[in-house]
């Protein structure tokens, strides 16, 4: 259980990226530091409860969805420089106008 | 729970995860947030290949490399590596809940299951194959994988209509 504290610890300090970052790009930091969280707690508690192909099944699942989320969330950083010419937080709420 | 000096690696490569992970979220350098969420990606991959999942391990050190690359060019295209004060004022209350959340939700899953205290920890239990990975991914995990694949053509279109250019966007064909 004790390594169930990493992926706690890394998700905490992911959500205060989300939180206390300004920029896009800061903002995906945190986004990658909980999937890394997510999928290490997968595989942690797969091997911990002897399912461990099913940890690494879960595990694989997040991190492919982690990937395809931060892909997006670059996507959409470009096209805030395109429309706004930076990629500060408080312009995302422009987006939708 | 029985830990042992064959545990020792993980142990010190967790410690090492956290302080890169902090380092990533208080520095106030873009580059070096960069590198340390790339660091703390790397070294998570090699806890999984000490724990016997070669496949996530390559999968996680891809994924850190091709992010942590992203981040780079993205950063030295649009000017984020010139951002000298990245950060906001942030109100304790605001950061203590997501943190219980997150507490709550570990022992919800930790403590919910059942005989805590039988737990052992082992250390690559069985040799996996990819043969092994994959057909436990077909049989077993089918209509995750369905839809894994759906969501993946889904960002991939999702992708290229968000990120265009505002030429395409108008209609203009040059």
């Amino acid at each position: 259980m004790i390594f169930c504290g990493l992926s706690v610890v890394m998700a905490m300090l992911g959500i205060y990226a989300l939180l206390s970052r300004k920029t896009l790009l800061g903002w995906v930091f945190g986004l990658q530091l909980i999937f890394q969280a997510l999928v290490s707690f997968g595989v942690f508690i797969g091997h911990a409860r002897h399912m461990a192909l099913k940890g690494q099944a879960i595990a694989f699942f997040l991190m492919v969805l982690g990937l395809s989320g931060i892909v997006a969330s670059i996507a959409l950083s470009v096209r805030m420089f395109y429309l706004r010419k930076n990629t500060r937080m408080d312009v995302l709420k422009e987006l939708r106008h | 729970m029985n830990l042992d000096v064959n545990h020792l690696p993980i142990v010190v490569l967790s410690a090492v995860i956290l302080i890169l992970a902090a380092i990533a979220v208080f520095s106030r350098s873009f580059r070096t947030s960069t590198l340390s969420v790339w660091g703390s990606g790397m070294l998570l991959g090699f806890i999984f290949l000490y724990l016997g999942s070669e496949i996530l391990a390559l999968g996680q050190w891809m994924f850190s490399t091709l992010t942590a690359f992203s981040f780079l060019v993205h950063g030295l295209l649009f000017g984020d590596l010139l951002d000298q004060n990245p950060k906001t004022k942030v109100a304790w209350r605001s950061i203590i809940m997501p943190s219980l959340g997150a507490i709550a939700f570990a022992l919800i899953i930790g403590i919910g299951i059942d005989d805590f205290e039988q737990w052992n920890f082992e250390l690559a239990p069985e040799v996996f194959a990819l043969k092994d990975f994959g057909k436990n991914l077909i049989e077993q995990h089918t209509l995750a994988l369905i839809a894994l694949a759906i969501q993946l053509v889904l960002a991939t279109v999702g992708v290229g209509v968000v990120a265009r250019a505002d030429w395409i966007a108008q209609g203009d064909r040059r």
